[in-house]
């Protein structure tokens, strides 16, 4: 047997007390009266004789050095003595992520019994043993290093909270080794519902706080984007997810609220590990507040449940058209686009170029800059000669007419809803796509339409006239060309992109008051939040909107997260090695309690239950 | 001075017992006794002493008719001569261990008031007897007439042995004055008998004596609320008997409310048996409360 706070047998001197108070017990005054008459109503007493009475006193005396020694016994925690080595260090890396935040049906999170089993772990070790902890969210910290105030590693713990982040245990395993290399023999404890990938060559111990049978559905993707050419109308892709460890399929509910009114609600059923993507159109003004939440019954983790975002302001896309001789029928097209509102169109003649303000796509109708602009996608609309990063082969005369045209790639956005069934063209100019274009349209075996990315930017070729071409004038397969080509070309421009999303975790560098509207697991809440200036994290979630009017969303939104592990997982984990004989270490101080609190019982049995003695 | 005697002049307060000598104890009922004495009474009798006169009625003695009164008024008077009769005192005192310690005051108080009664008979022409009580009644001096016999009474009140138990049952049973000796019975103890019950169970018996009773008892003040606190070592001096108790404020509070139910006990079993009954504590002022004591019973009488 070895006592793991060896320093509290020095306490054995306060035997000297009672051992002293024995030796010199002061004896009762003694008092002549006149009669006993009227005391005997005060209380019983005993009846006994002196041999009795002196017996007493010497197992009064026993019983009162049993307590002190079992007390003393107790608080230096002996422990059985199985011959295992004892760490001299120990790196306790908990896991603070959102993972951690799932809670069992009595109410108790991962965190909290991340934190029981710590400290059932620390019950096992020596009062000398080192301690580190190292807390794993989406970056590592060591709130303490290298430390023997285990009181302080105690607070610490229970001062940590879950943070709505996906797990990153790489820095936290980065960090835990670093300081295990400190100390010769140190241990690192993993307190995660997830091992993490060690590599070769490291000993991390894992213990499991997982869930043992967990359930769980959440939003693992979210995108909102303004819907092309239509006004206050918006897009929202949502994607949810079932934990692979749940036990039965499980049926959620996803609710959709534009300010504060339901605008979709979509029922699902989940199997384990299935996924259901959604495509929700939205109608909205901007500044609108849009709500989705998924409603699911016996859902463990609720910070995936839930996104907010707030509708952004739409803005045209700016489109530079530069021409010497405008062809008409193109333009007619583009001016349709125009009526629709989304797109803002510039006139430019060659004599401008090159532009100052900075469209977000150029048109080239039958026009080819001296240099090559490597900054916009760009429009060929019947280009007139071979240019660098463009080759091709002009047609001599009128060009070459064709009844019909071939889809080549029928799914390709540009021909969204685009019919090539009646269009028949006049084609002026034999394209060589080389190895990064794609031929789109075909014409006689020869591409007339193609698209692709030269020099890093979107291009759309096309190789026939709209003015000579019959019939492709006067169908709607031109105009919706032209603006599937302007869509396809301005995927990545300011005016078409969604609102940004980011991650809890994220840096950020903000300045001033932003307003929040944030999900704090259950429900939606309104705060704010004043940020100094520069480099910060990003810890909440939920739909901000800053003073100059940017918006953005802030969401979990991760398929790790929301799917957690079961225990039952990992049962082919091998368990941690023992530090000591847990059973040992963990019983035989209470063994002493209850010893002490037995001895006391029968001490005041034995010469206190009467009121005399 | 030794615990075993007192000194003369703490029984014996010549100038308080002057006073005294104008009082005269006597019974409360008038009671034809059957010895003369010196004791007068509202009866008349047939002692030389003129008393009054009375028409004569008819049967009625002719040799009292006073032929001279006859002579002068012509009518018939008969002389009333004054009638003395002989009036007993009888003073027991517990000489029992718990008067004389561990509070010798109440054995001082106690002798007092005996002494005091004894003197006041013997003042009165009457006859006092002097009784000890402790598991029984002894007479300790035969009947005593005239003040010559004071000095006798002192000495032996001095020499009173105080020891052993008290068995007021036992006592009370015991002493039954003859009925020549009817006159006045006063008992002055302080009635601790083994029990709470014993002393007003004695009370039946001392009904039965021939005589006025008076119940004088004698209490310290520390034996009604004991200054005592912590763990004691009780040693009852009657007995020997020894027990520890732990007291607090509790515990004599506890003790000073029963001692007073024990007190108000023995009134009451005293008053229902028409017995005077009067508490006096052995550091009050022995003069105010010996007058006390004659007033409460009307024993105090006129001059003799």
């Amino acid at each position: 047997m070895r006592f793991l706070a060896p320093h509290f047998l020095h306490l054995a001197w306060l035997a000297l007390i009672p051992l002293a108070l024995y030796l010199f017990k002061k004896k009762a005054r003694r008092l002549p009266v006149s009669t006993l008459l009227f005391f005997r109503s005060l209380a019983r007493e005993h009846q006994e004789s002196a041999w009795l009475r002196r017996l007493k006193r010497w197992l009064s005396l026993l019983l009162s050095l049993l307590v002190l020694l079992l007390a003393i016994f107790a608080l230096a925690r002996p422990t059985a003595d199985t011959g295992l080595e004892t760490p001299p260090a120990v790196v306790l890396v908990v896991d603070v992520t959102a993972a951690m935040a799932a809670r069992d049906a009595g109410g108790v999170s991962r965190l909290d019994a991340a934190r029981d089993l710590v400290r059932a772990r620390l019950r096992s070790l020596p009062e000398e043993a080192v301690l580190s902890l190292v807390v794993a969210d989406a970056t590592a910290h060591v709130p303490l290093s290298r430390s023997r105030n285990r009181r302080e590693c105690l607070r610490l713990l229970d001062a940590l909270q879950p943070r709505p982040v996906p797990p990153h245990p790489e820095a936290a395993l980065t960090a835990a080794g670093r300081l295990a290399e400190l100390d010769p023999g140190a241990r690192v404890w993993h307190f995660s519902d997830r091992p993490m990938e060690v590599p070769e060559g490291r000993v991390v111990e894992f213990h499991s706080v997982a869930l043992e049978a967990p359930m769980n559905v959440g939003i693992t993707a979210f995108q909102l984007r303004p819907a092309p050419l239509a006004h206050d109308r918006h897009e929202a892709f949502v994607k949810v997810q079932a934990a692979q460890a749940n036990r039965q399929p499980m049926a959620a509910t996803l609710e959709v609220r534009v300010a504060g009114r339901l605008a979709q609600l979509r029922e699902l059923e989940l199997a384990p590990g299935a996924s259901a993507a959604l495509v929700l159109p939205l109608e909205g003004v901007r500044g609108q507040q849009l709500e989705v939440q998924l409603r699911a019954g016996g859902d463990c983790l609720g910070w995936d449940d839930a996104v907010a975002a707030i509708l952004p302001k739409t803005q045209p896309l700016v489109v530079a058209r530069v021409a010497e001789s405008p062809d008409p029928f193109s333009e007619l097209a583009l001016a349709s686009l125009v009526e629709a509102g989304r797109i803002e169109l510039l006139k430019v003649p060659p004599a401008a170029w090159p532009l100052a303000d900075k469209p977000d796509v150029y048109v080239f109708d039958q026009w080819l800059p001296p240099q090559w602009p490597t900054d916009r996608p760009a429009i060929l609309l019947d280009p007139p000669q071979s240019d660098r990063p463009l080759s091709l082969r002009r047609l001599a005369g009128a060009g070459l007419p064709h009844a019909g045209v071939r889809a080549a790639a029928p799914d390709h956005p540009v021909l969204f809803r685009v019919s090539a069934g009646r269009v028949a063209l006049n084609q002026t100019a034999v394209l060589d796509l080389g190895g990064s274009l794609e031929p789109l349209w075909l014409a006689g075996g020869e591409p007339v339409l193609a698209a692709g990315e030269r020099e890093g930017q979107r291009l759309v070729v096309a190789a026939f006239s709209s003015s000579r071409s019959e019939q492709l004038a006067l169908l709607p397969a031109f105009p919706l060309l032209l603006g599937n080509a302007l869509y396809w070309c301005a995927e990545g421009a300011a005016a078409l992109a969604g609102v940004p999303m980011q991650r809890p975790g994220d840096l950020v560098q903000e300045q001033g008051l932003r307003r929040w509207v944030e999900w704090d697991g259950a429900s939606f809440i309104e705060t704010t939040e004043v940020l100094e200036g520069g480099v910060s994290r990003l810890n909440r979630l939920g739909a901000w909107e800053a003073a100059d009017g940017r918006t953005g969303v802030s969401a979990l939104a991760s398929a790790a997260a929301t799917d957690l592990p079961s225990r039952a997982d990992r049962a082919e984990d091998p368990s941690p090695p023992p530090v000591t004989s847990g059973w040992a270490a963990a019983s035989l101080p209470q063994l002493l309690i209850w010893a002490v609190l037995g001895v006391l019982l029968l001490e005041s049995w034995l010469f206190h239950r009467k009121a005399v003695y | 001075m030794s615990e075993a005697t007192l000194a003369r002049e703490e029984l014996f307060d010549a100038a308080f017992l002057d006073r005294l000598r104008s009082l005269a104890v006597r019974l409360r009922k008038r009671r034809v006794l059957t010895r003369r004495g010196a004791q007068s009474t509202p009866a008349t009798g047939y002692t030389r002493e003129f008393k009054d006169y009375r028409h004569y009625t008819p049967r009625e003695d002719y040799r009292a008719i006073d032929w001279r009164l006859y002579a002068r008024l012509d009518k018939l008077f008969v002389r009333l001569y004054e009638e003395t009769q002989e009036l007993n005192l009888h003073v027991v005192v517990d000489t029992s261990a718990s008067m004389a310690r561990p509070f010798a005051d109440k054995r001082r108080q106690s002798l007092r008031f005996a002494v005091a009664l004894a003197y006041l008979g013997l003042a009165g022409q009457q006859r006092v007897s002097l009784y000890s009580l402790g598991d029984g009644v002894r007479q300790e001096l035969p009947p005593l007439r005239g003040q010559g016999n004071m000095e006798k009474i002192l000495q032996t009140a001095s020499r009173l042995e105080y020891g052993g138990l008290t068995d007021l049952e036992r006592a009370f049973a015991d002493f039954r004055p003859a009925r020549q000796r009817y006159g006045v019975i006063f008992v002055i103890s302080d009635f601790f008998g083994r029990d709470l019950e014993a002393a007003a169970s004695a009370v039946k018996h001392a009904a039965a004596w021939p005589g006025e009773t008076h119940f004088v008892q004698i209490i310290h003040p520390e034996e009604r609320e004991p200054r005592i606190e912590g763990e004691v070592e009780l040693d009852e001096v009657e007995t020997g008997e020894r027990r520890r108790f732990w007291i607090t404020r509790r515990e004599v509070a506890l003790y000073a409310e029963t001692f007073d139910g024990f007190c108000d006990h023995l009134a009451r079993a005293c008053a229902a048996h028409r017995i005077d009954f009067m508490q006096c504590a052995a550091d009050e002022p022995f003069e105010d409360r010996f007058l006390d004591l004659l007033n409460r019973g009307s024993a105090l009488a006129g001059g003799v």
